[in-house]
């Protein structure tokens, strides 16, 4: 007994130690706390429960058979309820639309996948369910009460708030939540969580056929996940891309993924396409007379997340030689005359190429990977320029914001906060893919706001993993002003500690 | 998960709205507007659709408004038979490098019905 004492001892002592958080916490692998959770409820609570049925079957039909029939039956789904809770709620509850159901499983018996946040996880299933039904307002508001009364919101609640976004139809929402989640540290967000998160961006990339997307989804190293591993590796075959696996290779990926059924007439569908076949590549020459060159520029337009950055400056480059020839502004010079007007021709063909450079502006802010492509397009930069300076405008306002409501001291509900954070990130994310070169100045225009602001959210309203969130993109943009640097690291250490 | 149509404005060029040529006089133009008016003050729904180039599109008596008001400036009216002067899809460059959409994505995840807000 002595010795079984100074093990445990020991081993306290040792867990004691590897805690990431505060002396008074004991650390638990996550296994090992689901495992005592479901313990406690399978050797206290539920035979609780079972000897009240049975003294309740008792008084009421003074009968002992009846009570212990009732708590028989019971026991066993209870046990299988908490010995495996996850089929249960993704075979049987869902499917039959039980939101509230699954909430309350999600949260008592703690599904491996979400135990860390079970609050989170109960919502998360009580959502998949809800989608399945169609429409329910009332059950949503209730599930989101759930989320903002749960102090402090970690990873699992940035995804429930990306579910709950995508659910209500706003999916650029969704879109900036579920991208926060899937960068989240692994300690943070649990394996299963982050594959919801990256399976929907994936989804919504290939249903608008932005393969590049899908690739770049997918191929991310920490962690890789399976599915959408798998269909970034079919992706690659279906654009041409140089690392596109053999044909044996893509039938493993897809074999070790889910979801075989659903993706494998995508996966037929690149198996047909050749190896390298570079579908992409820049095959056509566009015609330099201005009916054609629009013509090709309106299919770049049409097919802009699909098409890559050298056919976009190719056909700008065919509509810009076509608005140069001569031929064309003499051809608007007979127009006017034709139609007794005064303007001027040049005149005219400038406020052409002014909405081509609109179109343009559009285009890229949607899709900057149409900016990288060599040789550079005078168009192309005009537009650059627009979109920077519509994307800064829209960071300024942003950080107002912030900046009002760090003075005034006044916080939103948590999901608030984190939608309003993922949206505004998501756009200096933007900013820096279209101009790599405009780090600096972004990380100028944000880091003192929005490092106030995450102070205020850190010591004011203990929302130690939203602060740490923002400590870490300023941080990782801060090549240009290493003192700010340090002290970002100094503020992630602290949130991360306290967290 | 919809992004916008890129080509919605380039559809709404004046003369694909009036489904009428780059070269109509002014008399055509004017005629052609008050036969779409006509037609949608009774209701007539094929009036509401039409072709263009860049694809199919539809119209209300606003757009019909607008479109005739654009083509009676001359300056404007150029700027238009420009964007409208478009070679049709298919003659000289084809498309072979567009890799379609996965439409059946989002029942591979289970993303079947969203709330209608």
């Amino acid at each position: 007994m002595a010795g079984l004492s100074v093990v445990i001892i020991i081993l306290i002592w040792w867990l004691r130690r590897r805690s990431p958080t505060s002396n008074a916490t004991i650390w638990l692998p996550a296994l090992l706390r689901v495992s005592f959770h479901r313990l406690f409820l399978l050797l206290f609570v539920f035979p609780f429960v079972a000897i009240c049925i049975f003294y309740a079957g008792l008084a009421l039909f003074d009968s002992p058979k009846v009570g212990s029939v009732v708590a028989t039956t019971l026991w066993i789904p209870a046990m299988i309820l908490v010995v495996a809770p996850t089929p249960v709620l993704e075979w049987i509850v869902v499917p039959l639309r039980l939101p509230r159901v699954a909430y309350w499983i999600g949260r008592v018996c703690l599904p491996l996948g979400f135990a860390d946040e079970p609050v989170g996880g109960g919502v998360v299933y009580g959502v998949l369910a809800l989608r399945r039904k169609g429409t329910s307002g009332q059950t949503v508001d209730w599930l989101r009460k759930k989320i903002d009364r749960t102090p402090p919101l970690r990873g699992m609640g940035v995804v429930t708030a990306g579910l709950l976004a995508a659910f209500r139809g706003d999916d650029h929402r969704a879109r900036c939540l579920f991208l926060v989640a899937d960068t989240l540290p692994s300690k943070l967000l649990s394996r299963k969580a982050r594959a919801m998160a990256r399976d929907w961006l994936v989804v919504d990339a290939a249903r608008a056929g932005n393969w590049r997307e899908v690739i770049r989804l997918g191929r991310r190293r920490t962690p890789r996940l399976r599915w959408s591993y798998a269909v970034a590796r079919i992706a690659e075959r279906l654009v041409g891309d140089k690392q596109a696996q053999p044909g044996w290779l893509l039938w493993l990926s897809w074999t070790l993924a889910p979801r075989r059924r659903a993706s494998l007439q995508l996966l037929c569908r690149a198996l047909a396409i050749p190896r390298a076949s570079n579908a992409l590549a820049t095959k056509q020459s566009f015609k330099s007379d201005l009916p054609y060159a629009l013509a090709g520029f309106a299919r770049v337009l049409e097919n802009g997340q699909a098409c890559d950055g050298r056919s976009f400056t190719t056909s700008v480059r065919a509509v810009n030689a076509a608005l140069e020839d001569a031929d064309t502004c003499a051809q608007v010079r007979q127009r006017l005359i034709a139609l007794g007007a005064r303007g001027d021709a040049e005149a005219v063909v400038a406020g052409f190429r002014g909405r081509v450079i609109d179109a343009l502006a559009n285009q890229l802010e949607e899709f900057p990977h149409l900016a990288h492509a060599e040789g550079a397009e005078p168009m192309i930069e005009q537009a650059i320029v627009r979109v920077r300076m519509r994307a800064f405008r829209d960071i300024r306002a942003r950080c107002e914001d912030y900046k009002e409501r760090e003075k005034s001291q006044s916080a939103l509900e948590v999901v608030l906060e984190w939608e309003m954070w993922a949206v505004l990130r998501h756009a200096a994310d933007r900013l820096l893919e279209l101009d790599p070169a405009s780090e600096a100045a972004v990380f100028q225009t944000m880091w003192p706001i929005c490092n106030n602001f995450a102070v205020f959210q850190h010591n004011i309203c203990k929302r130690l993993m939203l602060a740490y969130e923002i400590y870490s993109w300023l941080q990782r943009h801060a090549q240009s002003a290493p003192a700010a640097s340090e002290l970002l690291l100094r503020n992630m250490k602290a949130a991360w500690t306290q967290g | 998960m919809s992004k916008g149509d890129p080509l919605a404005d380039w559809r709404s060029n004046p003369f694909f709205v009036l489904e009428i040529s780059t070269e109509a006089s002014r008399a055509e133009v004017e005629r052609a507007g008050q036969k779409l008016l006509a037609l949608l003050a009774v209701g007539r729904t094929a009036a509401e659709h039409y072709q263009t180039p860049l694809g199919p599109a539809t119209r209300d008596a606003d757009k019909v408004r607008q479109a005739l008001a654009a083509l009676r400036d001359p300056n404007e009216r150029v700027l238009h038979e420009l964007w409208a002067n478009i070679a049709p899809s298919g003659a000289g460059n084809e498309d072979e490098n567009v890799v379609e959409r996965w439409e059946a994505a989002a029942s591979a995840v289970g993303w079947i019905k969203k709330w209608p807000g």
